[in-house]
């Protein structure tokens, strides 16, 4: 059994889905929509009542209870007013609707483009007619004897002491299987000593190694708050543009684990809050009391 | 049926506390920062009828009565504690701390008033002993003050929590000076921003604190794991705008005297009444017009009195007229009723 597919809604359907117009929260279906209003909007705090609509709560407050209601309960800034007559979906503001429409459209663009950023899937119905994702490096035919004629050619080139081509440009050329045979680029040793090919009086785009560290030029770990690997370093020219991608391949394996969690967290922790009172230690009525109308009763 | 009203003569400033007379539920004590204590008669004519004002030298911080209906004790930036009798409107200090004092609290089984300052001191006064009282000092300073019939909780900054024994203080209010009391048990507020109030359960199981953070948590005393498993916390008192949630401190926390449930009040003017054991909410009030600062039941648990008043989180110096008020509510038999299972 392969795993089964999440479906993800399309924009359509998303724009069907009934919602509420006092919360603009929406559900599944309009039975659960009107049921929604009744219990949240249109209940009576005096007796628990629910009522169908804003005005029969108006109704009912004002002949069960002797009171007045000035607006609808739970709604969000500028819909709590009773002069709209809403039921389920009905009565819902041309304008409002629009809006709304507005809002899911843009939500929805957003997800599907940070679910293609997080799983580097291709866009929903790209490369349906057949096209190839740009990224895919195209299928190399060879046969055994030029596999071996190569194999051959990088051993003798190593004798020699002939360098294989940057990776960048090797990327391009050959199969993957041409790298260095058998050593992870960059955990012996660098295909291609780098120091070499830096510009003179540039200074080392690596982080400043500390003596005794990992042998074979390793970068240190970014610490947290490090710049990013391969970022400009302060009074160099900027790297040639071979060097830092071949520099960032070196390094993910490296970088990007101590990057993400912390990341990640970040995310989930950092909700969107505004606090209305924030103090370590000073509660408001030490801040009232500091207020110069008060200051003069205060003793000291 | 259940009815709602505000007193017809407000404090002029900010109110700080609402109290109920423990016997006589339509007796209401106020306390603001106009510098006076309110005593009211809620019902005696529509809208309430003021009986008496007391003056005091700065702005009065908490109120409470004591032995009797007749006798109130006061706390305030001043840094006296007082008492008030309330039926010739004379006034005593009773001690004097070394900066503002935040609470004051009446423990009638022992017989002992509480008082908690910014100094961070506790000042333990047996009643039976006049001019005389007991000091301890607390690892922080004290932010909220509350008692279950046998034990003393006191929220601190740092989010540091002690829970006295209220026997142990009693022993010690008859010692005077500086007195050494181990609180029963230290805790750490289980939310991470500062707390903002506390209220026992009349039942003497455990408590309930808030914080400054739209969030309330509840914890039990017995110190046994599966209790200390039971507690847990929420969100309220938040509102989103714009896609953003919009978070109020939970100024005030208090409990039903007769159904165990509880009432929050936050800053964004709201009242709630939570179930405690059932994990739900009761019921929440229509928005009042400005924070909700405290909230006091009657004794017999069929009022609810609200003091609203814009506070300090509004961030605005200068307080505008008419939004300081108090609002008695009538609560049905069975508005504050736990959940039925």
């Amino acid at each position: 059994m392969t795993k089964k597919r999440k479906r993800y809604p399309d924009l359509q359907q998303k724009l069907e889905r009934p919602w509420c117009f006092y919360c603009e929260r929406d559900f599944d279906d309009l039975k659960i929509l009107i049921s929604h209003q009744k219990a949240k909007h249109f209940k009576c705090d005096r007796c628990g009542r629910r009522l169908n609509t804003a005005g029969g709560l108006s109704v009912h407050m004002n002949q069960v209870h002797k009171e007045n209601l000035t607006h609808v309960e739970n709604a969000i800034q500028g819909r709590g007013g009773l002069e709209i007559e809403i039921f389920g979906m009905e009565g819902v503001p041309e304008e409002i609707v629009d809006q709304h429409n507005q809002q899911v459209t843009q939500k929805h663009f957003a997800e599907e483009a940070e679910r293609q950023r997080l799983t580097g899937n291709p866009a929903r119905g790209a490369f349906a007619n057949g096209d190839a994702p740009l990224n895919k490096r195209a299928r190399v035919h060879e046969t055994i004897e030029e596999i071996a004629k190569r194999a051959e050619k990088y051993r003798q080139d190593r004798i020699n002491g002939v360098l294989p081509p940057p990776a960048a440009e090797a990327d391009k050329a050959t199969p993957p299987a041409a790298q260095p045979f058998g050593a992870p680029p960059g955990v012996s040793a660098p295909p291609f000593p780098l120091d070499q090919q830096l510009p003179p009086g540039f200074p080392s785009a690596y982080p400043p190694v500390p003596p005794g560290s990992i042998p074979g030029g390793l970068p240190q770990r970014p610490g947290f708050g490090a710049p990013p690997p391969g970022s400009i370093p302060p009074n160099g020219a900027p790297p040639p543009e071979a060097i830092s991608a071949s520099l960032d391949d070196l390094i993910k394996d490296v970088a990007e684990p101590p990057a993400e969690p912390p990341a990640e967290k970040k995310s989930k922790k950092d909700k969107n809050i505004k606090l209305v009172f924030f103090d370590e230690s000073v509660s408001p009525e030490e801040k009232m009391a500091r207020l110069p109308r008060y200051g003069d009763f205060m003793r000291t | 049926m259940s009815s709602q009203f505000e007193l017809a003569q407000n404090p002029t400033d900010p109110i700080s506390a609402v109290k109920f007379a423990p016997k006589t539920p339509t007796r209401l004590l106020v306390s603001s920062w106009d510098r006076h204590v309110y005593l009211y008669d809620t019902h005696a004519e529509p809208g309430g009828k003021l009986l008496q004002t007391f003056e005091h030298r700065a702005p009065v911080l908490d109120v409470c009565f004591g032995r009797d209906d007749n006798e109130a004790f006061s706390a305030g930036l001043d840094w006296e504690v007082r008492r008030i009798d309330l039926s010739n409107g004379a006034q005593t200090v009773l001690s004097t701390h070394s900066a503002g004092v935040r609470n004051v609290l009446f423990s009638a089984p022992h017989n002992l008033l509480v008082s908690a300052a910014w100094d961070s001191k506790l000042h333990l006064h047996d009643l039976s002993r006049a001019g005389e009282f007991s000091t301890v000092t607390l690892p922080s300073k004290p932010f909220s003050l509350t008692a279950s019939p046998t034990k003393l909780v006191v929220a601190m900054a740092n989010r540091a929590v002690n829970i006295y024994d209220l026997d142990a203080l009693a022993k010690a209010a008859q010692q005077g000076d500086n007195v050494n009391v181990e609180p029963w048990q230290r805790r750490e507020s289980s939310m991470k921003y500062m707390t903002r109030a506390v209220a026992c359960m009349p039942n003497d199981a455990g408590y309930a604190s808030s914080s400054i953070e739209g969030r309330v948590a509840v914890e039990w005393f017995d110190p046994s794991e599966e209790s200390q498993a039971r507690k847990y916390a929420f969100k309220c008192h938040r509102q989103p705008v714009d896609g953003q949630d919009v978070v109020y401190p939970v100024h005030a926390l208090v409990f039903h005297p007769i159904h165990g449930t509880f009432a929050s009040g936050g800053g964004d003017g709201v009242v709630a009444l939570w179930d405690a054991v059932a994990k739900r909410r009761i019921r929440q009030y229509q928005r009042f017009p400005a924070s909700v600062q405290t909230i006091a039941f009657s004794g017999d648990g069929k009022f609810m009195a609200v003091g609203v008043s814009p506070g300090f989180e509004d961030g605005v110096d200068d307080v505008p007229d008419g939004v300081m008020k108090v609002f008695i509510r009538e609560l049905t038999d069975t508005e504050a009723q736990p959940k039925k299972k």
